[in-house]
């Protein structure tokens, strides 16, 4: 009895620590764009061959997952990933089956995903083979973001989330772990929801910022003509100015972004230095009236608000020069809101290339899209090469940058370790409920 | 004195002197790379001579690179063979991108068929943070930078930022179970050095809940209470100790127009008493002390305005709060610790509330492997950025970060 008492009383004397782990369980709404939830259905059904490692996670969770050796990048399917010699060949050894390893390599390598867009506007595929148990990859020159390529690469159906009614439920897979959560659902766009992207004026308790911002870019064909004006001397600074893309982004993005002069935003490139532009006056633009019979714009936008805003300004900068905005068509000139897909920018460009035919249609952007050095093992070869090849578009007005917009997405405050995929796609693998 | 060790350090660089050495400086390698890369370039084009400029981008300021980077790279180039003042203009901007800093330069102009790129990254060390004032960030967050400082002494209860040498940065004073004590930064470490103490608190009994607040006081003095019962003037310079009246402090958001320490009424649990209300922490809205923002005792964040309750989101955070404008955006933001149980590893989280208090944006959020039991703000390093520094405690080690918002 003694016993009993000291150590109760040992117990009421001690202090209050000790970890208190997650709680399992508990479900989650989803609001996205129709596309957005096809990609995250996608992203959560399918497995990573590669995931990079987050640089803000606990000590503790980095042992119990360690990185691979060698490499900012972890995986469960792989456990180790070396370049032989140079570079011109990778080594890939599996947790479990090559041959599925091999196979779901070569579909993404060859596929329409972005990695597939990459090599295609490279001109370049490694040769994928099995031996003694291991994939390799073989390119015709040295290869440095091999690991970049395989984080776009992903095991089908491998992932620990199994189709529900009207959602998606946690199931441990054969090599994955089973997630926290129970499952998640995706509801409308007016439906409360715990994690929703984000919107202008959203009100949220939590917000979580990709890291990359999307680019509003306009995508030109060769034979678009000058209907912006933009081959004259200050045309470029002129558009700009006129464009007033600070307003757009005031007025239809709440002012998360900023104008941009080049392709490749922050947190995907270093700075580079700017163009010295001279500044010039904002026009006063007439508003009159179009004949029926007056030249068309054909232009392809995305359903998108911030892209509609900036068509209606577009069509009012084209209406000034006597042109009336139409539709476009495939082939004709596009606004784009470009999320890159990786935080390689070499990588990102050349899957931007691969996406959109008209950026690779010149001879001179296929010599510059075709040199080795984008895939270079050294980064900063990469980059410049990279820089190379968006001078070229940005020079030919084969592409016009417009502004950058931040994405980010609302989450319901109690809901923690909501992760982001390089291309800015939520997982839900680690996320779990504080309270419910 | 630490005003000077950049210099001291730039001094005590040796000039490039053989084109493929060994250099021990991490700067002077890079802009060797970045020379060669240069000479390279202009190699190739037939080119032997060039003007070059230098200009900082993200992360970097302009008076850094082209005091500190732009002569080294003019004397690497001349090394080099290339001749400065005519010729190809080059162009260098540097700048940081997650990890590592660029120097991303364009070369146009002086027979070169069109403009060429050049692109040299260098992992941030604490030689290129300490003489360029470039800092590394974390994915995702890239102009946040959270480091380890060094060990802190177990049992520290409290921190507070302060000047005791007079060069215009602050050392650290901390208020730990066994008493207070200063560190202070010496002879180029970048680990905090113990500077004075510890000087013991009275003995005095503690109770179960083990807390106490450090917070300043006029005249370079400070203030401590502990649940202890300590209520204490304390002179950092010296250690000496008087009693005081008054209860726990608060440490306040500097302001010109109020007090920077909150006095309050000492309750155990929750800590501190304000205006009848039991608190964790309260923190007052620089320039408008009709605004604050408190932990109440059930550790959910509160907000008053004019007395009216502002509608902040019902989430449970830790017992810490700093509300200061740590990205110079002209607005404060609220520091917070983001417990969810006692015991339990912390979140340091950096927010911005909307201007009625009904939404938070997540600026910044680190987790931790321990608890965060002390937190101040100050600025450590001279460059007049803020610093948010902590002490974290897992049980069994305590360790001093600091958190700053880059470019």
């Amino acid at each position: 009895m003694t016993a009993k008492w000291a150590l109760a009383a040992l117990l009421l004397a001690s202090p209050a620590w000790g970890e208190r782990l997650p709680e399992p369980g508990g479900a989650v709404r989803v609001a996205l764009p129709g596309a957005d939830v096809a990609a995250l259905i996608e992203a959560h059904r399918a497995l990573p061959l590669l995931e990079p490692l987050p640089a803000d996670e606990s000590a503790r969770r980095r042992l119990a997952w360690p990185p691979l050796p060698g490499l900012a990048w972890r995986s469960r399917v792989l456990t180790g990933l070396s370049p032989v010699g140079d570079g011109a060949r990778w080594l890939l050894e599996p947790v479990d089956g090559a041959g599925a390893l091999a196979d779901a390599v070569s579909d993404c390598f060859g596929g329409d995903g972005w990695v597939g867009d990459a090599l295609r506007a490279a001109g370049t595929a490694p040769v994928v083979a099995v031996a003694d148990g291991a994939v390799t990859l073989t390119f015709p020159f040295p290869v440095g973001p091999v690991p970049d390529l395989l984080g776009g690469c992903s095991l089908t159906d491998a992932g620990p989330w199994a189709p529900e009614a009207d959602g998606l439920g946690g199931a441990a897979s054969a090599l994955a772990p089973r997630p926290l959560l129970a499952s998640w659902h995706a509801v409308g766009p007016e439906s409360p929801a715990d994690l929703a992207l984000g919107q202008p004026g959203q009100r949220a308790a939590r917000s979580l910022s990709a890291p990359v911002p999307d680019v509003l870019v306009l995508l030109l064909p060769a034979d678009a003509g000058d209907a912006l004006g933009l081959s004259a001397a200050d045309g470029l600074a002129r558009f700009r100015t006129d464009l007033a893309p600070e307003l757009l982004l005031a007025v239809h993005w709440g002012s998360r972004g900023r104008p941009l002069t080049r392709l490749l935003p922050p947190g995907l490139a270093p700075d580079v230095p700017e163009p010295d532009l001279a500044p010039v006056a904002a026009t006063t633009l007439p508003l009159r009236a179009l004949p029926t019979d007056a030249p068309t714009f054909p232009l392809r936008v995305q359903p998108d608000p911030l892209l509609d805003g900036v068509t209606d300004r577009l069509a009012v900068l084209l209406r000034a020069r006597g042109r009336a905005l139409v539709p476009g068509a495939a082939g004709d000139a596009a606004l784009v809101r470009w999320r890159p897909p990786v935080r390689d920018p070499a990588l990102a460009l050349l899957a931007l290339a691969g996406a959109w035919p008209g950026l690779r249609s010149d001879p001179a952007d296929q010599e510059r899209l075709a040199s080795p050095d984008l895939l270079h093992p050294r980064a900063g070869r990469r980059l410049e090469a990279a820089i190379a090849v968006e001078r070229g578009w940005l020079q030919a007005r084969r592409a016009v940058p417009l502004l950058s917009a931040d994405r980010w997405y609302a989450l319901d405050a109690r809901l923690r370790d909501v992760r982001l995929r390089p291309d800015g796609t939520p997982v839900l693998d680690d996320a779990w409920w504080t309270e419910r | 004195m630490r005003r000077l060790i950049p210099l001291l350090l730039l001094l005590a660089l040796p000039a490039p002197a053989a084109a493929d050495r060994y250099y021990d400086s991490s700067l002077l390698a890079w802009v060797d790379a970045v020379a060669q890369a240069v000479a390279g370039r202009l190699a190739e084009s037939g080119g032997t001579a060039a003007v070059v400029t230098v200009a900082g981008g993200r992360g970097v300021t302009d008076r850094k690179a082209q005091r500190v980077f732009a002569p080294r790279l003019e004397r690497a180039l001349t090394h080099r063979g290339v001749q400065l003042g005519d010729g190809v203009r080059v162009e260098f901007v540097l700048s940081v991108e997650g990890a590592q800093v660029w120097a991303v330069g364009e070369l146009r102009g002086g027979g070169l068929p069109g403009p060429a790129a050049v692109a040299v990254p260098w992992p941030v060390d604490r030689e290129l943070e300490a003489l360029l004032g470039a800092s590394s960030a974390g994915t995702g967050r890239a102009t946040w930078d959270l480091r380890r400082l060094g060990p802190a002494p177990p049992g520290t209860l409290d921190l507070g930022l302060t000047d005791l040498d007079g060069d215009g940065g602050h050392e650290i004073l901390l208020l730990g179970v066994d008493g207070v004590r200063t560190l202070s930064f010496r002879g180029g470490d970048p680990r905090p050095q113990g500077l004075g103490g510890p000087w013991p608190l009275p003995p005095a009994s503690w109770p179960r809940i083990v807390a106490g607040r450090i917070a300043p006081a006029p005249g370079g003095i400070w203030r401590v209470g502990t649940t202890a019962g300590h209520s204490l003037l304390v002179d950092p310079a010296d250690g000496t100790m008087e009693p005081a009246s008054g209860g726990m402090p608060l440490a306040q958001p500097p302001d010109r127009s109020g007090p920077t320490t909150l006095l309050a009424a000492s309750s155990n649990p929750p800590l501190v008493v304000v205006d009848g209300r039991p608190v964790r922490d309260l923190v007052r809205w620089p320039g408008d002390s009709t605004v604050e923002i408190a932990v109440d005792a059930h550790g959910r964040l509160r907000g008053k305005r004019d007395g009216a309750e502002l509608r902040l989101p019902a989430e449970r955070v830790g017992d810490r709060l700093l509300l200061l404008d740590v990205d110079r955006d002209g607005a404060p933001e609220l520091v917070r610790t983001g417990a969810t149980a006692p015991g339990e590893p912390d979140r340091l989280e950096v927010v911005m509330l909307a201007a009625d208090g009904s939404g938070v944006s997540v600026l910044f959020e680190a987790a931790f492997d321990g608890s965060i039991t002390a937190l101040a703000a100050g600025d450590l390093d001279f460059d007049g950025r803020v610093d948010v520094v902590l002490v974290e405690d897992d049980g069994d080690a305590a360790v001093l970060w600091r958190l700053e918002r880059g470019r």
